[in-house]
């Protein structure tokens, strides 16, 4: 019997070991983004998919059934004015994933741009980008948003907006990093030399170089947004009613604890199912894309 | 050297004034104080009284003499009188100020004790049952909601087991459960983070000369691993602390606390801009300080730097 | 390796440096543990300061400065009786002239006797007080002799004795703060604050000095310490000229969270609480143990209609609205704990009016007014919530749709929140007024002057003319009569507002240590009968 059709796993082993995996290919070997990125992908779908997939208006009260506990008719109870949970809770992926990634989009922008002119020029611009960074650090997050929403008022765009200024920096210094040791490099150098225009060679040249530490922080700013969300509807300053989000379903469950504990143990349990696997998403492409942490797995 | 602390003194000047201005304006932006200090005052001849007070204030000031005179202040470590309560700021932040440090250098203790140690077995077995658990407990521990934690906590302990108090400040039992709640997304980061930073140096050359010389593992590791571990987790101090003091504020509400964060909270509320600002500043120069001081010992710790 | 014994003692060092950083803030247990009979009163928030007559009424404010603070005279708001409180008698001697006859048994807590000079002082400290009063700014008061002291009000008060002298009336010692006080209004002057304006401005925002230190009352409890964000404690005023109370010393203690304020009651922490959530209340009382103690609430909730919007200026759009709202409904929000209110008083007052149109929830009656009016189905109203009462807008919301109504909620920060309604920026708005004692209270919502703000603009000559009658009669029976008539207009013919319930005051409290509280007997007077408590278990 020939080894290549008895022992085909070892050959595909072997192989392994010779030519290196695609990004896919370690995407699907490594625990943490396969788990991460399948929740990720169901909350996805839940959140596309509401309208099919929820059994209830989600906004519909129905006083004559006020924090029942779940039953068939509703999987997962209903709420302080009778509204089903689940559909609520199917709702509310929606706004999560909302918050979440606009959060990072707006924090991205804003970070990756500011870090990215940081690094690339240096000088002063260097230095006054890099003293608002240390200001914005300086401050803790919470208590950043916390004053941001109480001048602007609550509001979905506004959580975004105070979550965003307070998640900038954790880019703009990774990005800048990766453009001082970047821009010394010959590609870069070559591409001055062809004439290409400085904001082309930011964007167009080192951008993609930098790539992975930013897609890290990228995953793992969702997580630390929705986070974020709850804990400001938890002070009262989240999303207003009657939206559905799980950062209010929790805290109206909160106070319902000792009655009806189903109202807060779902919302919570979806928080950090997000949460989650957003984080092991983020932990598993720092592995996968950072070689230096590779040898440590 | 001198020259490197003198400038980075200047650095933590530079921020500080800039997270007083952030502050100033911000509130400034946020509405009257004298209108909620008169929320529910029907009166008719209330608005007099009000035009009197922001005299009185000094809010009928054009907003650059504010400014000034807030910074003259700020320099003189005086923040005037509370709006609300019209007690000294300075007094009110010391009232609270103790809690709140009670609480977040507890937790820090809490979190770097159960991390160093724990981060390091797992790094020396790595893959093991203990690495994978570990790694388990730690995604969880950031991914799930202290204020939520909390609340399952004093279910558990206070009402269920009646182990411990659900709040109130009056003895130390009471600080056992915010205290672990507070330390636990920090505890589970640290882990990870001070697993890595071993298994990078146990990986690296000098170690390997260290172990062909043939010193035993033991000696390997509490010799040069450990101290050589030790640097990017000092790095770390400051931006930790950081997540503390945020974090503080809700387990402070949580808890009933009456500590800083739960004081900047109701300041906040009620547009009372002197406290704010001076809790705000309070906060911030205690992160900006860590940060310094963090920069300042590296060199002691990595003598690399020091020949820098 | 770490050695087990190294780690363990690095271990160690934390406990200990833990044990010491918490320790630093224990040391007021031992100063408390000597009080032979204590209760722990849980409070949902710190009272900002303990001034009896705080304009920012807090019930946690209440709880704390009444026990020590005492009026000339209770009333009881469901009998409409007056009891003596630090007046023995009293007489109205003419449409604007009262005689008050004093104790001349009562101390104040550090030992000076109480005169009709502390009742002048108080009433007249600053022009302030004369005009919140109502008083004749020519001759306010007259002090007789050491107790006996003639009050004279500007104009005849219907609500004079009720509202003025019984609920926000509490005397204030003349010898702690007359010094201070003229002190105050001097340093303020001299700062620059225009002559008129210093009285005010040292009542109301220099208060909070006085207020937190050297507390001194009359009151059955006497203020013993404040430990501002932990507790304050008050200690029994054995020299009580109504006899000492049982209890030595009563601990007020505050967590905001309800959850935690609940479990703290339900493990033994607290003793007894104040406000309890009313989702909780139904569970509460199948728990050993622990009793619910409901009373009427003086008070009322309302949609305020803003008239001056033009969708709502035709009264046949808020009769409409009236219909649509599903009271019954909304009531099971708050199971067993509120009473249904058609109009602008609690159905507990004796000056309430039961033939008002109650407007029962009635979709089609209110889809035919609003066919009737001519109704835009395109136009979309704002209801404006705090968010302590999302639920109520969320179901009202879904009550105005169903009969086509459209309508945003608009969920607005309590801070901000009643200073826009009142501003009247709003166009629904969720309002609420409590400790409700005297239908003057009418005058001010309601009088076309808007002096309690333009939340509902509501402008009707009659009912205006007929509130400010009522004010000036002094006849309770005659008053009885005008604020029926003033009723049946506001709520039957313009549908000024949607009133919807008032609320209980619920209290609970813990069987196994408290006695004696069974009543109470004063439902605006929080904690009034701890006077009469006894303290049982250990």
């Amino acid at each position: 019997m020939s080894n290549s059709l008895s022992h085909p796993v070892l050959h595909r082993a072997e192989a392994d070991l010779h030519r290196p995996l695609s990004f896919w290919g370690k995407f699907i070997r490594n625990p943490q983004t396969l788990i991460g990125g399948l929740i990720v992908a169901a909350i996805v779908v839940i959140a596309l998919l509401a309208p099919v997939l929820a059994p209830y208006d989600p906004n519909l009260p129905n006083p004559d059934q006020l924090y029942q506990p779940p039953s068939p008719a509703h999987p997962m109870g209903t709420d302080e004015i009778g509204r089903d949970i689940l559909s609520r809770m199917i709702y509310g992926a929606r706004i999560s994933l909302t918050v979440g990634l606009a959060t990072m989009l707006l924090a991205g922008v804003i970070g990756i741009s500011l870090g990215a002119i940081s690094g690339y020029f240096g000088g002063r611009l260097d230095v006054v980008i890099m003293r608002l960074a240390d200001t914005f650090q300086a401050i803790p997050g919470l208590v950043l948003a916390i004053g941001i929403l109480a001048v602007l008022g609550a509001g979905l765009s506004r959580v975004v907006l105070a979550i965003a200024l307070t998640s900038w920096v954790a880019y703009s210094r990774v990005v800048r990093g990766s453009y001082l040791a970047l821009k010394e490099q010959q590609f870069v150098e070559a591409a001055h030399a062809v004439g290409v225009r400085t904001p082309t060679v930011i964007v167009r040249h080192i951008l993609p170089n930098a790539i992975g530490p930013i897609l890290v922080i990228l995953t793992l700013n969702v997580a630390g947004a929705i986070l974020t969300e709850a804990a400001l509807g938890y002070l009262g300053l989240g999303v207003s009613a009657p939206t559905a989000t799980w950062g209010s379903m929790l805290v109206q469950g909160q106070r319902l604890i000792r009655v009806a504990p189903h109202v807060a143990i779902f919302p919570g349990i979806a928080i950090f199912l997000t949460a989650l696997s957003f984080n092991l998403l983020g932990e598993g492409l720092r592995d996968i894309l950072d070689p230096a942490t590779q040898r440590r797995v | 050297m001198l020259r490197i602390i003198i400038w980075r003194l200047l650095q933590g000047l530079i921020t500080m004034w800039l997270v007083v201005t952030v502050v100033f304006v911000v509130m400034r932006l946020s509405g009257d104080p004298v209108e909620m200090l008169y929320a529910g005052d029907p009166r008719p001849e209330a608005e007099r009284e009000k035009a009197a007070l922001r005299q009185a204030l000094g809010l009928t000031e054009p907003l650059p003499v504010q400014y000034a005179s807030f910074l003259t202040q700020v320099a003189r470590l005086d923040f005037g009188q509370s709006f609300v309560t019209r007690r000294p700021v300075m007094q009110m932040i010391a009232q609270t100020l103790p809690y709140t440090l009670r609480l977040t250098v507890s937790a820090f203790i809490v979190a770097y004790l159960v991390a160093l140690p724990l981060g390091i077995i797992v790094a020396l077995r790595r893959n093991s049952w203990l690495d994978y658990s570990s790694l388990v407990l730690a995604m969880g521990g950031v991914s799930i909601p202290p204020f939520w934690v909390g609340l399952m906590f004093i279910l558990l302990f206070a009402l269920k087991l009646d182990w411990l108090p659900a709040s109130g400040v009056e003895s130390a039992s009471a600080y056992v459960l915010p205290v672990i709640v507070l330390a636990i997304p920090r505890m589970s980061f640290m882990t990870r983070y001070v697993r890595g930073a071993m298994l990078e140096v146990l990986s690296a050359d000098y170690l390997r000369t260290a172990r062909a010389k043939g010193l035993p593992e033991g000696a390997v590791v509490t010799g040069h691993a450990l101290r050589n571990t030790l640097i990017p987790i000092v790095t770390l101090v400051g931006l930790q602390l950081g997540y503390l003091v945020g974090g503080s504020v809700i387990i402070e509400q949580v808890f009933g606390i009456p500590g800083l964060g739960h004081l900047l909270v109701q300041s906040i509320f009620n547009r009372d801009f002197p406290v704010v600002q001076a809790a705000v500043l309070i906060l911030s120069l205690s992160i900006v300080l860590a940060n310094l001081l963090t920069d300042l010992t590296y060199p002691y710790l990595d003598p690399r730097i020091r020949h820098e | 390796m770490l050695t087990s014994k190294k780690y363990f003692l690095i271990v160690l060092v934390g406990v200990v440096v833990i044990a010491l950083l918490s320790a630093c803030g224990a040391s007021s247990e031992a100063a408390d543990g000597a009080a032979a009979s204590s209760i722990t009163v849980g409070l949902g928030t710190e009272p900002p300061n303990l001034d009896p007559r705080n304009y920012n009424y807090t019930a946690g404010t209440f709880a704390v400065a009444w026990q020590i603070f005492e009026p000339l005279v209770y009333h009881d708001t469901r009998t409409d009786e007056l009891i003596p409180g630090l007046a023995e008698s009293w007489e109205q001697i003419d449409p604007t002239t009262y005689e008050f006859k004093l104790r001349q048994d009562v101390t104040w807590h550090d030992g000076e006797p109480f005169t009709a000079e502390d009742v002048a002082w108080t009433l007249t400290r600053g022009p302030r007080p004369i005009q919140e009063f109502g008083l004749n700014p020519d001759k306010p008061v007259e002090v007789l002799d050491d107790h006996t002291i003639r009050v004279y009000t500007a104009d005849p008060l219907g609500y004079f004795m009720v509202q003025s002298i019984a609920l926000n009336l509490r005397i204030m010692p003349k010898h702690i703060l007359g010094d201070w006080y003229a002190d105050c209004q001097t340093t303020m002057t001299e700062q620059g604050l225009a002559a008129e304006s210093t009285g005010e401005v040292c009542t109301e925002v220099e208060k909070n000095r006085v207020w937190t230190e050297n507390i001194v009352g009359t009151g059955p409890f006497k203020f013993k310490s404040w430990e501002p964000g932990v507790n304050i404690v008050l200690a029994a005023n054995q020299d009580y000229w109504g006899g000492a109370p049982k209890i030595d010393e009563v601990v007020f203690k505050w967590v905001e969270e309800e959850a935690t304020r609940i479990i703290n009651l339900e493990s033994g922490e607290y003793d007894l609480i104040l406000g309890v959530p009313d989702t909780d209340i139904e569970r509460l009382e199948t728990v050993d143990n622990i009793t619910v103690l409901k009373s009427p609430g003086y008070g009322y909730d309302m949609i305020t209609l803003n008239e001056a919007v033009p969708a709502l200026a035709d009264p046949r759009v808020r009769q409409a609205i009236a219909y649509a709202v599903d009271k019954q409904s909304l009531m099971k929000l708050f199971p067993g704990v509120v009473t249904r209110t058609c109009g602008p008083l609690s159905t507990h007052s004796s000056f309430y009016n039961s033939d008002v149109n109650c407007y029962d929830y009635n979709p089609d009656q209110a889809k035919a007014l609003l066919a009737e009016a001519g109704w835009d189905a395109n136009t979309t109203l704002t209801l404006k919530t705090p968010p302590n009462q999302q639920n109520e807008a969320q179901l009202i919301q879904r009550n105005l749709q169903d009969v086509g109504i459209k309508v945003d909620l608009l969920t607005v920060e309590a801070g901000a929140y009643y200073q826009e309604v009142r501003d009247g920026q709003s166009e629904l708005a969720l309002y609420g007024f409590s400790n409700i004692v005297d239908p003057d209270h009418m005058y001010w919502v309601f009088h076309k002057d808007w002096i309690l703000g333009t939340a509902s603009a509501y402008q009707n000559d009659t009912v205006s003319s007929l509130l400010e009658e009522g004010q000036t009669t002094t006849d309770q029976d005659q008053r009885r009569q005008i604020y029926n008539e003033a009723q049946q207009i506001i709520v039957d013919d313009d549908a000024a507002a949607v009133f919807l319930y008032s609320h209980d005051d619920v209290r609970a409290y813990r069987t196994d240590r408290l006695t004696g509280i069974e009543e109470m007997p004063l439902p605006t007077d929080v904690f009034y009968w701890l006077r009469s408590a006894e303290v049982t278990g250990s």
